[in-house]
């Protein structure tokens, strides 16, 4: 059940959907980078650690996956490395380095992954075998690694502390030597490789070049561009992007007066170029930049004294000519994370504490209809049409309307709206008469109705699985994450399985053989997130809405029907060797529908080797009749907030109706003729008019 | 000045008729109880259109009109209400005298 505003709910009585409180919705599929409209973002957590756990902006992108530093606080301050699939979401824990707190560094040389922590010793880890060396006990601190003319680079604290030298790291005798020796009070304040050329960018309190662009000459530093201003002078975060470098900074001041941070780029001119200046926002930049070759991304925090401070992810205009915000983090993502910022396919990945963040593009299609229908224990189902006219939408969406992409749809009132199904895309259809593009989508459990139980083990791929010692719902889950679902409500189930194995079966069926052996259901919500939890109906139930007649009720079917109504189930199995056991369960609505006493069902269950498991199944089949006896179906006006599983109330005088009814299937239609549901729902119990 | 883009319009006196578009509004008949047995509900509006009569000055500047009409060609239009517009009808020209071409408009918001 979801929550809906008093206002809504006055509205939808009012029979005046017009004007500012129309019909309204939103559809988006996910976009290239660049597309205009951004959706929510989605949480990735890191399971491995019992403790909480923070994110480190210490990351390398490999392939399409994210290797990232994050810590352990209790009990022990322990670093781990872990890798994120970002095609399937799932994080998986490569290893633990050592007790110390990570530094920026880390890169990927020739297999490897190098890591730098701030106790100042450096880490090798081999991907395949996944066990870290530790190649080097620095005595300094170094800032970050990066790789260049086929070799580690990194900027590094002198012995004296007074300047930070440019060292190259040999991989085969484990050792760093000097390339550019600073003058002390000259510190580096990033690294940037740019075509065959290293840049960096000078730092330090003292130095009057401070802010200067470096570019490597052999053993020494060039300075191509003096500092642009003293305003400007903390720059940092330089990188390139299609033959320009650039570099972000924030105003240096007191800490309220801390202004939006700026854009400067480098042309190979010999100067700075201010690309967008200080805005007047108050919002600081952190130390993330990112680019996927269109624009520039940056975290911001906004400049307040309340804790936690809000981040938020922005992005320089494609034509660079202002910053925009892509993401508003009013509440919930902490600012002292967003240390890093990932760009991989079409997806920005920022790294917050304790968790980091995905945020995706989508694009918004200009839909002529939408209509969902969602059942109880199948998929759910959307079909969209697009306006085509000319073809006005087919070079848009053709390259972004594939099977397997997001589609999520929101439908309200007004400013209100729901979301009302995620799903992923079956097939695309385009016609000349109308024209027009159809889209078929099925909601998340499409992932695991297509797909086989499947385990990668480095380069090993196994379909069969087994089990052992776990629980019902942590096979779920763990088969979940597999199949690249999102789960939301698990509940326990209390049966802990000694070995079962999937060979060569669809996380569906899976799915289904747990779901059964425990009496639960399995569902993909309105969000996408999976459920798997009991299929009970509370003995009082919180009435969702009230429908009636004249109010909201378009036409209504009633139907009493004593086919599916039994007067007693039985349920036959046998032990293993061969003795018949079985259950036994009346139907409690017998007497009410007036069943006849000699009509009974008789279920044989071989595979049932216990009393427990017949006298199971007959009390759930005695139970699911309830839901066969009397069914309504009722056309209504669209309430996106209704979901299967709901209570509803229904008054109608001549049906004489005015019961609870329990939904079980709801199909909504929105198009020119208005926005309509229809919901099919069974008597549950009587109701207080 | 009155313009399509940059061809001048001229405006038959009393002809002009302000931009207007449907509300789109629908009645959804409910089962009868106390009031409007109905719902009404709204699908966004339709796109605003404006017409008039007018005439041109030379048939060149008629087939730049006729040739947006054709392209669905979307221009800024300059008059009393001012926005971009395409033709979403264009009648045949009608040549009154040997330079005025008289014809009929009807612009549509894009």
């Amino acid at each position: 059940m979801r929550e809906m505003s008093e206002n809504m709910a006055t509205l939808l009585k009012s029979k005046n959907m017009v004007g500012e409180n129309a019909p309204s919705h939103e559809v988006t599929v996910e976009g290239a980078s660049g597309s205009d409209y951004w959706g929510d973002y989605a949480k990735y957590t890191v399971a491995e650690s019992t403790s909480y756990s923070q994110v480190y902006g210490a990351f390398v992108v490999v392939d399409n996956y994210i290797y990232f530093a994050h810590e352990e606080y209790i009990p022990s301050e322990r670093v781990y490395v872990s890798k994120l699939d970002t095609a399937t979401g799932s994080v998986e824990m490569i290893c633990l380095l050592s007790d110390t707190v990570i530094e920026k560094g880390m890169t990927y040389f020739e297999g490897h992954i190098y890591v730098m922590l701030s106790g100042m010793d450096m880490f090798k880890i081999d991907l395949t075998t996944k066990t870290p060396t530790m190649v080097y006990d620095a005595p300094t601190a170094f800032n970050e690694l990066i790789v260049y003319n086929d070799a580690i680079y990194a900027s590094r604290r002198n012995a004296g502390g007074t300047a930070d030298d440019l060292a190259v790291f040999d991989v085969n005798t484990n050792t760093w030597t000097n390339v550019v020796t600073m003058a002390a009070g000259r510190r580096l304040n990033g690294l940037a490789v740019m075509g065959t050329d290293l840049f960096a960018i000078e730092d330090g309190s003292t130095n009057p070049n401070r802010g200067a662009l470096l570019k490597l000459n052999g053993s020494s530093f060039t300075t191509v561009a003096p500092a642009y201003s003293s305003l400007y002078n903390d720059l940092k975060m330089p990188i390139a992007m299609g033959g320009t470098i650039y570099a972000i900074t924030y105003e240096q001041g007191t800490s309220v007066d801390w202004c939006g941070g700026a854009l400067l780029k480098w042309n190979g001119s010999d100067a700075w170029i201010l690309q967008i200046p200080m805005n007047t926002e108050k919002r600081q930049f952190t130390n993330a930049i990112a680019t996927d070759g269109t624009y520039v991304y940056c975290t911001t925090t906004r400049v307040t004294t309340e804790q936690p401070n809000p981040l938020s992810l922005v992005r320089a205009k494609a034509d660079f000519s202002a910053w925009e915000v892509v993401c508003w983090e009013e509440t919930g993502l902490d600012a002292w994370g967003g240390m890093g910022l990932a760009v991989v396919g079409n997806k920005v990945y920022g790294f917050h504490a304790p968790e980091f963040v995905k945020h995706v593009p989508v694009i918004g299609l200009p839909v002529k209809s939408i209509s969902i229908n969602r059942d109880k224990n199948i998929a759910g189902l959307l079909n969209l049409a697009i306006d085509n006219k000319d073809g006005a939408n087919s070079v848009d969406v053709s390259g972004v309307l594939l099977p397997n992409v997001e589609v999520v749809v929101k439908q309200g009132y007004g400013e209100e709206r729901v979301t009302t199904f995620t799903g992923l895309i079956d097939r695309v259809e385009m016609w000349t008469f109308p024209q027009e593009v159809l889209v078929t989508c099925r909601d998340k459990i499409k992932l695991a109705l297509d797909q086989l139980v499947t385990v990668v083990d480095g380069e090993n791929i196994y379909r069969v699985v087994t089990y052992t010692d776990q629980t019902v719902e942590a096979i779920f889950s763990d088969l979940c994450t597999k199949a690249g679902l999102t789960t939301g409500t698990v509940e326990e189930t209390g049966v802990t399985l000694s070995e079962k194995t999937f060979s060569w079966e669809t996380y569906g069926d899976a799915f289904q053989w747990l779901a059964d052996l425990v009496g639960f259901e399995f569902t993909a919500d309105e969000d996408g997130l999976v459920h798997f939890r009991a299929d009970e109906a509370p003995t009082t139930p919180t009435v969702a809405y009230v429908f009636k007649e004249g109010e909201d009720i378009i036409n209504l079917g009633y139907v009493v029907d004593d086919n599916e109504l039994y007067y007693d189930i039985y349920v036959y199995g046998a032990e293993v060797d061969g003795t018949v056991v079985y259950g036994y369960s009346p139907y409690y609505g017998r007497t009410n529908y007036n069943v006849l006493e000699q009509k009974i069902l008789k279920i044989d269950a071989p595979d049932c080797d216990t009393y427990l498991k017949c006298q199971e199944i007959a009390n759930r089949t005695a139970k699911l009749m309830a839901s066969r006896a009397r069914v309504v179906t009722f056309q209504a006006i669209g309430i996106p907030w209704l979901q299967i599983g709901d209570f509803i109330q229904v008054i109608e005088s001549s049906t004489t109706i005015s019961e609870i009814y329990r939904i079980t299937g709801l199909q909504t239609n929105m198009d020119e003729n208005g926005y309509t549901m229809t919901i099919t729902c069974y008597y549950h119990s009587y109701g207080e008019a | 000045m009155y313009t399509f883009g940059s061809t001048e319009l001229k405006i038959i006196m009393g002809s002009y008729r302000a931009s207007y578009a449907s509300n789109n509004v629908v009645e959804i008949p409910l089962l009868a109880g106390e009031g409007p047995a109905s719902i009404v509900q709204q699908n966004g509006r339709g796109r605003y259109i404006i017409s008039f009569d007018s005439y041109v000055t030379s048939l060149s500047d008629y087939n730049t009109l006729r040739a947006d009409y054709l392209s669905l060609t979307a221009k800024t239009f300059t008059g009393p209400e001012t926005g971009t517009y395409m033709i979403f009808d264009l009648t045949q020209a009608e040549g009154v005298l040997p330079n005025l071409w008289k014809f009929s408009i009807t612009l549509m918001e894009v």
